[in-house]
């Protein structure tokens, strides 16, 4: 182990790079503890020449970063035209200090150890005018250069090096902003329009510093518990492959743009997760993963915890291999506990955005083009009555448990509020950022982003209520019903869905995600099918559904209370193109998608189909395990 | 064969049980496939000797072949750029390789499939623990190896087929030759992290740079890198082997104002950071890119020309490594898909006779510099060797891998691979010699009687070029394109030489060689890594300085931005004057 020591490991990281917020003296003019001891209180004078003190500083300590982007950004505002061309009318710069941590282990050993610093930039910019401007259209030009959103600048908190970068960037940017209004116009001649929407709508300048966030990463420490974590799969010898992965960052973000909207807050995260598969007699593999996600390493489970539940896990995997193949069935169906905030996560918010897609001149793009589903039922009924959604990225918990989502104001300097969008089963708004829609103006605090990638419209803590008084209890009962009714002898409840981003990479027989444009749910991981003679479970494998949709919600039978919470990265608009459906399941990029946080109950369909899962079965290992040796 | 395993395997059990005094490395007998004391290596025995076994009583048809390699890679980086820091960065990886084959050495499952597009492996290894635990070290090499079986059985029933319904080869020999087991042991190879000095180095060198606004972007980058590469197989072989590099990067661009981009490209490279230059030499050096770059900036942009040139050493040597170097690698001879230039050329003559090329990873330098080609072991575990290519411009030998060709059956240390890649056949350090040099004078006085002689205003001279060796990424594309950066045009009227910017070679230039007429005094080396199907590898080059009757170049493509609408932000002057 020796060789491995590194000297970069152990450190403490604030938000921002060490010392960032400091102003030249030591004063910390953007942190709230300010010193302001109860001595000086007493003397009035002083405290008025402490005041003025902080004054001064404040003006001459503002960051070189931030100095840099204003200063930079003042210059380009005035100055950056080409002849006989238009001037940029909006301008905004998005700078991440960003540190992260990654360990992974498998069987006790370590794979990796490693961390890295950088910053990011992002320019954004905007040219012709509120009304009609270059952004929000696809054509071939674009795409081809949508791999350069990010930048990549120098560490070092020097203001010279840092303006020339972003002298180059927006430069370069501004010719492209040309062309492609250019190319949007010419499009635009072409078509016969039925409305004329802005492409931008104006928002209250704002100013808002938060400091940032003291964040502790002991990567001796976490590799000691990835390792040991890993080593509980050795105890289970079917289990062919298995991971335990920690990842924290620890980020401060900067954004600037030229309405005057000055941000600088944190983002920490750290997620343990633990993934593993096995192939049954029949050659099927399963995949199993457990999650644990927090705002900081130190607010993760403990060690003891998180090792019950990795054991679970396995043991649930384990359980899985030697389960029978479920017949086709057609019937009653229960999603609870995690499988209900996944099935929500991906087939619900996705359709609570108002992002409006682009235009494009490249019409087989259009199936990839994500828009929500129920962008044209506003106002009407998506959901049971008995249903209401919120989502409300003020909040930092929820009944005692932390909620991931929450953040104090968007990547685009917009502040969100708490917001209800479904009520009692009708749509009544959908989250917006700055690019408004028919019925909605207004950006409400929605403009997320990864840390690749623009801006795109997404949500922060979603909590799903329903008004009825129902148990869980009460609704397996109601499913024992539905079975009987419909003369069935058994009825299904699936207690945990794949997430291909974090089980591991797909080896060919469950379905991965979200790539393809049909909305698809992931497979079922921990499913059980419950008696209708005696209530008696049976966990079964290889089956999933089919010819489910979004339409289907509209008839849940029921639901209960249960306020299951659920972290998850919730897609980013991927580096590819914010409009682009393009989610990074094939790797392992989850951790760069937007923590969101979902409240959900349990909810019963009256009748959804499940078919035999396809894909090719390799034959089971032919060798022994060295372990079983 | 099967005997002689067995009775290895048994040894091995034997031994495993005893406690923990494992024989140090060097008084392990010389017995091929003996235990050696090392965990990785000899974990990969066993476990190597295990499956084979194993997998020769369970399946049909069985291995009869497998070869383990791990490549661990160390890395740290420390990048600056206009005197602030940019980047730090560090790393350590082990990958894991497994060369599986089924069927025997006259055919085998990787035999090429005509008419198929992908016949080469998509670039796939596998992250293997990175701590010396045996445990976990099994439990990988035997999922992969099952996998990798699985694999190597199916292709083999799709070759058959292939060759079922094929026309008859032209080279029908086999897929795999046959070599002695080997056995080498370096202790392990290690670099400590970029601190103090070079880590400041980096950015004062990198501040070098400020105070020339129309220099855009500056890159300046230290690397601390060692490698260590264990091998094992069925045939008994056992190595562990590598180097550690210390290589120091430096690269600046700038915009002429017809928007072409224009850079600068230095790289020094060395075992050991003490062996890299004098500080005062680097600053020299980076002195003497930045004149260069303002002067190309300015610059005329070349005309499209076909006539003499002299290519200095160091051009002379990508020239031979991209455009000569890559046909004789051997693999090539035998795959009807690629041109086969030289296939049917063996003792005859290709170079003038004046010429003569070996390649020699045995080299380890040469004129005092150290060679990034040098190795002892390929990466299927044979010894490197010297290779005269060509003797007086007569073709004499092709680079081997175990790959063997009609006429050359056995591999001669050549097959060499990125790890998570099948190795090919790839040069190392390849030298061109010359027996009539003159002095650079007078080559560049029949330089000039030859411009005369065909009625040419002037000749060329190339100075530095950069191409398929570019120090890029790991994992960036492998597109190959000799980029000459320093041009002059050689007036025949007595005029000084004139810079030109905008070069690009075209046409066959394998003819330039063919007309080749003299060689200078002064050597050029080129330190680099080469990208090719088998990935990126280091190499060398070495080459006289050259003069050709014919050379062939066109005027580049250049970006089509502008240059930036704004001065610098730091250009007071420029500023007050837009304002104005």
């Amino acid at each position: 182990m020796k060789g491995l020591k590194k000297n970069t490991k152990k450190h403490a990281a604030s938000g921002g790079p060490p010392g960032a917020l400091r102003g030249p003296r030591g004063g910390a003019p953007w942190t709230p503890d300010c010193p302001t001891g109860g001595a000086f209180v007493r003397s009035g004078a002083l405290l008025v020449a402490l005041v003025m003190l902080l004054t001064a500083f404040n003006l001459r300590a503002e960051h070189p970063v931030v100095r840099a982007m204003k200063d930079e950004m003042g210059r380009s505002m005035s100055s950056l035209k080409l002849e006989k061309m238009e001037k940029p009318y909006f301008l905004e710069y998005t700078i991440i200090d960003h540190q992260e941590w990654t360990i992974e282990a498998g069987f006790g050993s370590l794979l990796k150890s490693a961390d890295s610093r950088t910053r990011m930039l992002k320019t954004g910019m905007r040219v012709g005018d509120y009304q009609a401007d270059n952004t929000a259209f696809l054509d071939a030009y674009s795409i081809q250069d949508v791999l350069q959103d990010v930048s990549y600048l120098v560490v070092d908190d020097d203001y010279d090096v840092l303006r020339r970068a972003l002298w180059l960037e927006t430069d370069g940017l501004y010719k492209k902003s040309l062309e492609q209004l250019a190319g949007k116009k010419a499009f635009l001649r072409n078509q016969v329009r039925k409305e004329e929407l802005p492409d931008f709508s104006k928002e209250k300048p704002l100013q808002l510093r938060l400091p940032a966030r003291k964040v502790k990463v002991d990567a001796d420490k976490w590799e000691g518990v990835v390792k040991r974590l890993s080593v509980i799969f050795k105890e289970f010898p079917s289990i062919q492959v298995s991971r335990v992965e920690f990842w924290a960052s620890v980020d401060y973000l900067y954004y600037v743009n030229s309405e005057g909207t000055v941000t600088a807050q944190p983002q920490t995260l750290a997620v343990l997760t633990a993934y593993a598969s096995s192939q049954a007699a029949d050659g099927m593999i399963l995949k199993h993963h457990v999650p644990f996600y927090a705002v900081a390493p130190w607010a993760l489970p403990g060690e003891k915890v998180l090792a019950e539940e990795v054991r679970k896990m396995a043991g649930e995997l384990e359980a899985l291999v030697k389960a029978p193949v479920s017949d086709e069935y057609i019937g009653p169906v229960i999603f609870t506990r995690q499988a209900a905030a996944e099935l929500f996560a991906q087939m619900v918010v996705p359709q609570l955005s108002g992002e409006r897609p682009p235009l494009t001149d490249m019409e087989y793009l259009n199936p990839w083009i994500a828009s929500s589903k129920w962008e044209r039922r506003l106002n009407r009924r998506v959901l049971p009555e008995f249903f209401s959604i919120s989502d409300d990225p003020t909040i930092k918990g929820y009944k005692g448990r932390f909620l991931l989502g929450g953040y104090e104001v968007d990547q685009q300097g917009v502040k969100p509020g708490p917001m209800v969008l479904v009520e009692k089963g009708k749509l009544k708004r959908l989250l917006m950022s700055r690019r408004p829609r028919k019925e909605i103006e207004h950006s409400n605090g929605r403009g997320r982003a990864g840390l690749w990638g623009r801006t795109v419209v997404q949500a922060g803590n979603v909590l799903v209520s329903v008004e009825k008084e129902t148990s869980y209890r009460e609704l397996r009962e109601q499913l024992l019903k539905l079975c009987r009714d419909q003369q069935l002898e058994y009825g299904i409840i699936i207690k945990s869905l794949d997430d291909p981003q974090l089980s591991g990479p797909s080896q060919g027989t469950q379905k991965t995600g979200d790539a393809s444009p049909v909305l698809r749910l992931t497979g079922p991981v921990v499913m059980v099918r419950v008696y209708v003679e005696d209530g008696r479970e049976e966990l079964v494998r290889g089956v999933e559904l089919s010819d489910f949709s979004i339409k289907d919600f509209r008839y849940i039978y029921g639901a209960s209370g249960d306020d299951y919470v659920h972290h998850r990265m919730l897609p980013a608009g991927g580096s590819l193109n914010p409009y682009l459906k393009f989610s990074f399941s094939s790797g392992r990029y989850y951790k760069y998608g937007i923590p969101g946080s979902l409240v959900v109950p349990s909810v019963l369909f009256e009748e959804l189909e499940f078919r035999r899962v396809s894909g090719n079965r390799k034959r089971l290992p032919l060798l022994r395990r060295p372990l079983a040796r | 064969m099967r005997r002689r395993m067995y009775i290895i395997y048994t040894l091995l059990l034997v031994l495993a049980l005893l406690p923990a005094p494992v024989m140090p490395a060097a008084e392990a007998p010389a017995k091929a496939g003996g235990p050696t004391g090392d965990v990785i290596l000899d974990t990969m025995r066993q476990e190597l000797d295990h499956s084979m076994k194993a997998l020769t009583e369970k399946v049909t048809p069985p291995p009869y072949y497998i070869s383990y390699r791990i490549t661990e890679n160390q890395h740290f980086t420390v990048a600056a750029s206009f005197g602030a820091l940019s980047g730090e960065r560090d790393d350590r990886t082990r990958l894991l390789d497994i060369d599986m084959r089924v069927g025997d050495h006259r055919l085998d499952n990787t035999h090429r499939m005509r008419g198929r597009d992908l016949n080469f492996a998509p670039y796939r290894a596998s992250a293997i623990t990175i701590e010396d635990d045996a445990g976990a070290l099994k439990d990988t090499l035997w999922l992969e190896t099952d996998r990798k079986y699985k694999a190597a059985a199916e292709k083999l029933i799709q070759i058959k087929a292939n060759l079922g319904v094929s026309v008859e080869e032209e080279d029908k020999s086999d897929d795999f030759s046959k070599e002695e087991p080997a056995r080498y042991l370096e202790p392990p190879h290690k670099v400590s992290p970029v601190q103090g000095l070079w880590k400041r180095r980096v950015k004062e060198y990198s501040a070098l740079f400020n105070g020339y606004p129309y220099i855009y972007q500056v890159n300046v980058r230290i690397q601390a890198e060692s490698v260590n590469k264990y091998f094992a197989d069925s045939e008994g072989t056992m190595l562990r082997h590598g180097r550690t590099q210390w290589q120091l990067w430096i690269y600046a661009r700038t915009k002429a104002d017809d928007g072409m981009n224009l850079y600068k490209l230095k790289t020094f490279t060395a075992p050991r950071p003490d062996r890299l230059p004098e500080d005062k030499v680097i600053r020299r050096t980076i002195q003497g890119m930045i004149d260069d770059l303002m002067k190309l900036r300015t610059a005329p942009v070349m005309e499209p020309y076909t006539g003499p040139a002299i290519l200095s050493g160091e051009a002379g040597a990508v020239f031979f490594h991209e455009i000569f170097g890559h046909r004789i690698e051997g693999h090539r001879q035998k795959n009807e898909e690629f041109a086969q230039t030289f296939t049917k050329k063996v003792n005859q003559a290709i170079l003038p006779d004046f010429i003569s090329v070996v390649d020699d990873p045995t080299l380890k330098n040469f004129d005092g510099k150290d060679l990034n080609g040098f190795y002892l072991y390929d990466d299927e575990g044979v010894k490197s060797r010297r290779i005269t290519v060509v003797d007086k411009g007569i073709l004499k030998d092709f680079l081997m891998s175990r790959s063997p060709i009609k006429g050359f059956a056995r591999s001669n240390g050549h097959g060499r691979a990125q790890a998570g890649l099948l190795p090919v056949s790839r040069q190392g350090n390849l030298v061109i010699s010359a027996s009539n040099r003159v002095s650079e004078k007078k080559l560049r006085r029949m330089l000039i009687k030859r411009c005369k002689e065909a009625g040419k205003p002037y000749g060329l001279y190339f100075g530095e070029v950069t191409g398929g060796f570019t120090f890029t990424g790991r994992f960036t594309p492998q597109a190959f394109n000799v980029n000459p950066i320093m041009v002059y045009r050689v007036y025949t009227d007595g005029r000084p030489d004139e810079l030109v910017r905008g070069v690009d070679l075209i046409g066959t230039p394998l003819t330039s060689f063919s007309k080749i007429f003299a060689c200078g005094k002064n050597f050029g080396v080129f330190n680099g890594y080469c990208g090719a199907e088998s990935g990126r590898v280091p190499v060398s080059a070495v080459c006289p300085t050259l003069l050709t009757e014919q050379i062939e170049v066109q005027k580049s493509s250049k970006a089509s931005d502008k240059p930036p609408v704004l001065p610098p932000p730091g250009d007071t002057d420029s500023n007050e004057r837009r304002k104005k």
